[in-house]
């Protein structure tokens, strides 16, 4: 009797396999070929695109579907209008090229929109020239993974985001490739998301731009050359760890700028090359530790309305300036870490030098009151009246001091 | 002429090697060299060490010592004066002779405690030609200063108080000046000026020029647009580098002219 019922079942699974269908779609085909595909769809079927060019757009997918493309499938939107456009759950869209999604000062046009959905993928593509490349809008538990993204922003008014995501929840974003798009990934109240070993790079605005996303982690990406760096504001509980912060130059550009950000960890980045490394104003309970902050204009700028912040063991190598401030009271632990202009000490032999290290210099403290004075750095008045200061402190702040400098570059880091 | 100037110089040249302060002036640099890479850790900070070393030292052992020999050579001048030689090829071979003898010193101090790091430096090459490139060119402004200031001068303590003071005045206290019309003048726009300001200094300018190559990120973070545009064009390292050499030209033009009149 039992295995009767086994094979029922056995039988009854090779009757619901046989229902997901796969259609194939092939460029000679009439315009309208892939909508009707989809429409005439089941749930779950697989719609494989052949090679060729396809111009369409507002390709609505309503129910549980996958696209696939083969060869070089290119769905071109010509610049018009939006692309695909997901309102279902469990939509997997992938190895397709998209390019031209329409800009447009009133609607959002993307490549891609996932809408109010639930496990989506989109993975493998190649996006190129779109207003929006993947905008994900109140969906959960999606993957966005081995996309390369390439946008053609000119102006920040007339361009998009690479990958943006709003009011999202649970969402991958895995190995993707963001160049010259607005911001190259954009969250918006999104809660316990992962950011994993992507690239964004040349991107106008930010190349990671986050607010009121709480719980994320950003691990392993590469953040370079973009107009203005990260910029990270509004949000708890963040981890960012192992990325690398790389040529961010510009008058407000940043490695790293975090406004309002508490409860969070920044370790084992490399910060690189950058105008101003991190920069750190009104957040609270901060751990950034671990990290290397390696030839930038400024390794850190903390505002003095941040608390309880720890900044330890991370190594800051030939800053122009190690760490600036607007004010002379300082609510941060520095400690533990090593500092390439330190002269002191260690008579006890436990890699830790015996003079506290006092980071802010005179000059730097000068430079954030009249910027037009940074053109006498190095100069040797400078050097002497610092050298003057660091002995007698009477205007750098006197608590901003690492009591515990190490003597030796911290190599364990990454 | 040629000739004649070469001969000079080769006499200066074998003269000044076999002085006791020229090897002491290498030996010197060289420790300062070695010390900076061996004890920074890291060669670009090594290099901004090194930046800030060659800014004081080099004008200041320049001025210094081309006075001296200035002083010291007088009867030696004197004596060539009575030949049929013109004074603009004593004058040549004296600077050319000072010059080539400081140069090399400076460019080997500098570059033997690199020779065995050759690996250390990838990357900052460009860093280190620049640094003796303003080496060379700081030793070459201020023999020239240093002559001009002895020509000009029959006393030698008064001529090497001078020379002393002109230091002084160009590697320290005019930076002071600078910053005190920063402060002075802090809400006017002073792109320009400070621009002109730091050309007109040999000290500065090739401070700049290195900040231009080690500090960029620094700089771009101001945002003025003058500063801004000159700071990230090329046209700003090669005028720099054009007045660096306009600062060796114009003294020395200056002094041989001054040579030619003055009475012995």
């Amino acid at each position: 009797m039992r295995i009767l019922r086994y094979v029922l079942f056995f039988i009854l699974f090779i009757f619901l396999q046989s229902h997901s269908a796969t259609y194939e779609i092939k460029s000679t085909h009439s315009k309208s070929d892939l909508k009707s595909s989809i429409i005439n769809s089941k749930p779950h079927d697989t719609i494989i695109v052949h090679e060729g060019i396809y111009h369409e757009t507002n390709i609505e997918v309503m129910h549980p579907l996958t696209i696939r493309g083969q060869g070089k499938a290119v769905i071109d939107g010509q610049g018009k209008d939006q692309i695909f456009k997901i309102t279902s759950d469990s939509v997997t869209i992938e190895n397709l090229t998209i390019n031209g999604s329409g800009v447009s000062y009133i609607k959002d046009n993307a490549a891609i929109l996932v809408e109010e959905s639930k496990f989506c993928t989109v993975q493998n593509n190649i996006l190129n020239d779109n207003f929006f490349a993947i905008y994900l809008s109140k969906s959960s538990n999606c993957i966005v993974k081995g996309n390369e993204i390439t946008g053609n922003a000119i102006s920040e008014s007339s361009s998009g985001n690479g990958i943006h995501a709003w009011y999202c929840k649970n969402i991958e974003i895995y190995d993707n490739k963001v160049s010259n798009h607005r911001d190259g990934i954009y969250f918006e109240f999104v809660k316990n998301s992962q950011i994993k070993n992507n690239l964004s790079s040349g991107n106008l605005r930010y190349g990671l731009h986050f607010m009121f996303s709480d719980s994320c982690t950003y691990k392993m990406n590469t953040f370079k050359n973009n107009g203005a760096g990260v910029a990270v504001m509004y949000s708890k509980y963040v981890d960012m760890i192992e990325n690398r912060f790389i040529l961010n130059q510009g008058s407000s550009s940043y490695g790293l700028l975090l406004k309002e950000i508490s409860d969070s960890k920044i370790i084992n980045n490399s910060f690189k090359n950058n105008t101003v490394a991190i920069y750190i104003e009104a957040s609270n309970r901060i751990q950034v530790d671990g990290n290397d902050i390696v030839e930038n204009g400024w390794a850190m700028k903390v505002m003095s309305n941040s608390l309880d912040n720890f900044i330890t063991r991370n190594n800051f190598i030939s800053n122009s300036f190690q760490i600036s401030t607007n004010g002379r009271n300082n609510n941060s632990t520095f400690s533990e870490n090593y500092w390439s202009d330190y002269s002191g000490y260690d008579l006890d032999r436990d890699g830790y030098g015996d003079v506290p290290f006092r980071p802010v210099s005179l000059f730097a403290i000068e430079v954030e009151k009249r910027p037009q004075s940074i053109i006498l750095l190095h100069s040797i008045f400078v050097n002497i009246i610092s050298t003057v200061e660091k002995i007698i402190p009477t205007i750098t702040p006197e608590t901003l001091i690492d009591d515990k400098p190490a003597m030796d570059i911290i190599y364990d880091n990454n | 002429m040629f000739k004649l100037i070469n001969k000079i110089t080769f006499y200066g040249i074998k003269d000044l090697l076999r002085s006791r302060w020229i090897i002491v002036y290498f030996i010197v640099l060289c420790m300062i060299t070695e010390g900076m890479f061996r004890f920074s850790g890291h060669s670009l900070k090594a290099l901004s060490g090194m930046v800030s070393v060659t800014i004081f030292l080099v004008p200041l052992i320049s001025i210094i010592f081309a006075t001296i020999y200035y002083y010291n050579s007088r009867n030696f001048i004197e004596l060539m004066l009575t030949q049929p030689i013109s004074r603009k090829s004593v004058y040549i071979g004296l600077v050319s002779g000072l010059s080539f003898s400081l140069s090399l010193c400076f460019i080997f101090a500098i570059s033997i405690p690199v020779l065995w790091r050759f690996s250390m430096l990838s990357g900052y090459w460009n860093i280190l030609f620049l640094l003796i490139f303003i080496g060379v060119m700081l030793t070459l402004t201020f023999i020239c200063l240093a002559f001009w200031v002895s020509i000009s001068n029959e006393d030698k303590g008064r001529g090497l108080g001078i020379s002393l003071l002109l230091w002084l005045t160009m590697a320290v206290v005019y930076d002071g000046l600078v910053l005190m019309v920063v402060i002075l003048f802090q809400d006017y726009p002073l792109e320009k000026p400070m621009i002109v300001l730091m050309f007109s200094n040999p000290i500065d300018l090739a401070r700049v020029l290195i900040l231009l190559k080690i500090d960029v990120s620094a700089l771009l973070g101001y945002t003025g647009a003058v500063f801004k545009s000159f700071f990230s064009s090329n046209f700003a390292q090669i005028t720099s580098l054009l007045s660096l050499v306009a600062w060796v030209l114009f003294p020395f033009y200056f002094s041989m002219k001054k040579f030619k009149k003055i009475d012995f």
